[in-house]
């Protein structure tokens, strides 16, 4: 691949604003992970079926192994280093509490695929969760304790119900 | 909601202390790593599962702009024939022996452009007979069948009571090739360093690693340092030098820069060792009242290219007995040579596949006999004023005989049935659910070999700012040893999480290790750091009370402290003193047990079963797991509710298929389905307590109990869902949905 098949791209990632070369070809995971550094974004099969890579993109879960950084232009794309700021958001402390990451491979796209069901769904039974969630998969944990710890998530974000206990 | 304490100590419920850079994407992984013109690797690998290498054509790939170096198989035995010696050669020079064996590779600084390398080589390849199926091999073959191992274990004399028995049974049991699938590759890091390298690998034996490196390339082990980082999941394949790490090392040295070798997922489906690929003809001999006799047992492991680094065939052949009595035993167990990725461990390593096929024919004795299968288990559990239990059963090293430590079999067994509600569940079936779906109960129980293999080394260090540094030479892979670690130091020496540092597994910090695997690390590492602590408190105090002018005797550690009856001393100075002197305080001790622990439970599986479909859904789901003390309660039963999921797949979901050819079938996640949130119920888990003698904190291991029953308890409810619509035993795992239709309208007359 030669320079000139280089495309120019500007968007915002976590919120700054970003502009770069990239190859046609560069999918969003290896952009973000190489090119920018953000290594949080992991890849476990780059087949579009674990979700290990899952970012949003204008705030919808896609998997960055399928996409190419080159669509990219005018996007705002989120993972999982924009999620804490001063403190952790609600949903990394939930799985925290909730011992739901064991070697956390996984455990950023699931936090961003919990992000928008959130979004979406912000009172979500254990069933929608596990329904949500069934594209992402995790080795190590069993499940469980991630859905746990997103129904906790979902109590913390919205004021409702368990904010205490 | 978890009620969350947070002292440290053994036993406290403690947050893990690993998450925080985990959930905010800052983890340490291999492919996380930024170097300095890191050269990535990227293998052709074979297409054929046995051919003749002709010829490799470059057309073009070393001339590609960014590209830096192209080697063929050929081309490396001529110029590093020494890499070739042992084993499995980093890259094949005549024949390939799998699909997806390594015949050239390329090196750039971008994986893309090693790729693109690839591309431009054509291999001319000559196809040979494919050695597939190992019934095939064996019944074509018979005994001139090539075996890459064959050996038998047993005790007592099974003939005679198979002879006298009333009930004899025989049955072709199987379990399908499998394997890990961590969510993160292989990873592997060289770079040069003085003479030799700094490696840092997804590994679950870094000393292991060292070791096959150094021999490889003709290298001082200490020349090769070896650490492990986080690590994206081991589940026992990441465990070993695999032909490709030989690569990565050789070519770091020879082009004296970092190369990397980073798997995708395809080539995990294709180089990654496989496991269990079993046939068991097992037959059974019983009294008529349930009480067993004997078991002979013929395995048939479908081993596939290459001996396994470690072989996991003994270790099924020394589970099936488990927690039963029996006067005697007989198993062969034979590694058939095959064109298949090689096999190796993958969680419980064998005992699953000895797990499943015992409590099949318990099974198959209760129904025979008309006796329930908790009955007929209860007929035969070793009782626990028999512990220590002689079981006659040679150890898989051959040196002595397993003797099951402790453990209260028949109190798991009742503990579960009780939390099952197994009545209500009994009443409930006799009728289909609306849907017309079936319910089935399954149980069994287990006992497991855990803290295996010969030792375990602990490195403690007093660090200049007072804290206490914990190493050892099992690193973690998602198991939690930085929290599990620190407990057991928290407790050893009377200090909180705060005043412990963990440090990575590194060959330069540790100079010795194992790794973890087998449910090892707490038993073996856990209790070597202990004995290294209790060694650092000890010098500790010698030196404290030279500075306080007391007796030793008369001092005790608190947090970040040394007390004695008038005042006492902040570690922080007591450090700084010692270090003024231009001396330091550590420990090392080794923890090399005379044999492993025993842990042991019972699982029971509540399923629906549609018999149209063949979809399975898991009601509910009881767990009763003895491991002895706990360190981390929240850690064991992650490791518990993880474990299970293993099991759901080997039950439900996951095969390697190959066709006759060699070729893999189900090469990616979506032929080979890994199981989902919604496939994995919440178990509900219990625990015993029994502790093991035979280490200081009395633990057993954890890290396979949640899997090694989980195959039998759910094949056995489901084949119970079917029984009374006339369905068979389920004799074959994994039971996908066509199986299970299958099952369902087997019709076998008893
Ligand atoms: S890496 Fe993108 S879905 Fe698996
Ligand atoms: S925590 Fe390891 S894959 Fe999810």
């Amino acid at each position: 691949m030669q320079a000139e098949d280089r495309i120019r791209i500007n968007l915002t990632v976590n919120g700054s604003s970003v502009s770069q070369q990239v190859e046609a070809r560069r999918t969003l995971a290896d952009f973000l992970r190489y090119d920018l550094g953000l290594t949080g974004t992991h890849t476990g099969c780059e087949q579009g079926a674990c979700g290990a890579c899952t970012v949003l993109l204008d705030g919808v879960a896609v998997r960055s192994c399928l996409i190419f950084a080159s669509q990219l232009d005018g996007a705002a794309v989120e993972t999982v280093e924009g999620l804490a700021n001063e403190s952790l958001h609600p949903l990394q402390e939930a799985f925290h509490r909730h011992h739901a990451l064991q070697c956390g491979y996984c455990t950023p796209g699931f936090l961003m695929a919990a992000k928008e069901l959130l979004t979406v769904n912000p009172d979500p039974s254990e069933t929608e969760i596990r329904q949500a969630l069934s594209g992402q998969i995790c080795r190590c944990t069993g499940y469980e304790n991630i859905v746990q710890a997103v129904r906790e998530a979902a109590d913390t974000l919205h004021g409702a119900k368990g904010r205490d206990a | 909601m978890p009620s969350v304490k947070n002292r440290g100590g053994i036993g406290d419920d403690l947050l893990r202390l690993e998450d925080d850079r985990l959930l905010k994407g800052q983890g340490r992984f291999v492919g996380d790593m930024r170097v300095p013109h890191v050269l990535e690797l990227a293998v052709l690998r074979s297409l054929h599962a046995h051919a003749e290498i002709v010829s490799i054509e470059d057309r073009g790939a070393s001339a590609l702009p960014g590209v830096v170096h192209v080697v063929t198989g050929a081309q490396l035995q001529e110029e590093a024939p020494g890499l070739f010696a042992l084993g499995q050669p980093p890259l094949v020079a005549g024949e390939t022996l799998y699909v997806g064996q390594g015949v050239a590779a390329a090196l750039a600084e971008d994986r893309y452009v090693a790729e693109d390398a690839l591309e431009k080589l054509f291999v001319r390849y000559r196809r040979l007979p494919v050695l597939s199926d190992v019934e095939r091999i064996v019944e074509e073959s018979g005994e001139a069948a090539v075996t890459l191992g064959d050996s038998v274990i047993g005790f007592g004399e099974v003939e005679p009571l198979f002879a006298a028995a009333d009930i004899v049974l025989e049955e072709r049991l199987a379990i399908g090739r499998a394997t890990a699938q961590p969510l993160e590759g292989r990873a592997i890091l060289a770079m040069p360093e003085g003479e030799g390298l700094l490696v840092y690998a997804a590994t679950q034996g870094p000393h292991g690693l060292r070791q096959g490196l150094a021999k490889a390339l003709s290298l001082a082990p200490e020349l090769v340092r070896v650490v492990a980082q986080d690590v994206g999941g081991g589940f026992g394949v990441k465990n070993g030098v695999y032909p490709d790490d030989i690569l990565v090392a050789y070519l770091a040295l020879k082009l004296q820069r970092p190369v990397r070798f980073q798997e995708d997922r395809r080539e995990h489906f294709l180089s990654t060792v496989h496991s269990r690929a079993q046939v068991h003809r097992i037959r059974v001999a019983a009294r008529r009242d349930g009480t067993l006799l004997a078991v002979d047992d013929d395995i048939l492991l479908d081993a596939g290219a290459y001996q396994a680094r470690v072989g996991y065939g003994r270790t099924t052949a020394v589970t099936i007995p488990g927690p039963y009595h029996l006067s005697a035993y007989r198993c062969r167990i034979r590694d058939v040579h095959t064109h298949k990725v090689p096999v190796g461990p993958y969680r419980g390593a064998g005992r699953p596949e000895g797990n499943f096929v015992m409590e099949r024919m318990l099974d198959a004795l209760s129904r025979r006999l008309g006796i329930d299968r908790a009955e007929i288990r209860r007929r035969n559990l070793i009782e626990p004023h028999e512990m220590p239990y002689d079981t006659r059963i040679p150890d898989r090293n051959g040196n002595g005989v397993i003797v099951y430590d402790s453990g209260d079999y028949p109190l798991a067994l009742e503990t579960a049935l009780k939390a099952a509600d197994i009545e209500t569940w009994r009443e409930r079936q006799k009728a289909p659910l609306p849907d017309g779906r079936r319910i089935g109960v399954g149980i069994a129980m287990f006992t497991e070999d855990t803290g295996v293999a010969p030792f375990e080394m602990g490195v403690v260090d007093l660090l200049e700012d007072g804290r206490i540094r914990i190493a050892s030479g099992s690193p973690a892979q998602g198991q939690g040893h930085e929290t599990t670690f620190t407990q057991i130091a928290c407790s050893a020496l009377s200090q909180t999480p705060g005043q412990i540092v963990y440090a990575d597994t590194d060959t330069a910090l540790v100079p010795a290790g194992i790794g973890t695997f087998g449910s090892r690390a707490t038993v073996m590492a856990g209790s070597a750091v202990h004995l290294a602590c209790k060694k650092l408190e000890d010098m500790v105090l010698t030196e404290a009370g030279a500075i306080l002018g007391e007796a030793k005797e008369r001092l005790s550690l608190s947090p970040g402290r040394v007390d004695a009856p008038q005042g006492g001393l902040q570690l922080r100075d007591l450090a700084a003193s010692i270090e003024a002197k231009g001396e330091h305080l550590r420990a090392e001790a080794v923890f090399r047990p005379e044999q492993p622990t025993y842990a042991d439970g019972c699982h029971i599986a509540m399923v629906a079963v549609d018999p149209l479909t063949g979809s399975v859904e898991i009601l509910k789901y009881i767990i009763v797991d003895d491991c002895g003390n706990v360190i981390s309660p929240r850690l064991v039963d992650g490791q518990i509710q993880g474990g299970l999921a293993f099991g759901v797949a080997a039950a439900l979901l996951e095969e390697l298929v190959y066709d006759n050819q060699g070729q893999l079938l189900t090469g990616s996640f979506m032929d080979y389905p890994l199981p989902t949130a919604l496939d994995v119920p919440a178990a509900e888990i219990h625990h015993l307590c029994s502790p093991s003698p035979r280490n200081p904190l009395g633990v057993k291991g954890v890290g396979e109990g949640g899997t090694v029953p989980a195959l039998a308890a759910i094949a056995g409810a489901v084949e119970d869902a079917l029984l009374p619509i006339g369905g068979g035993m389920a004799r074959q795992l994994p039971l996908t949905p066509e199986r299970v239709v299958r099952l369902a309208s087997a019709n076998e007359r008893q």
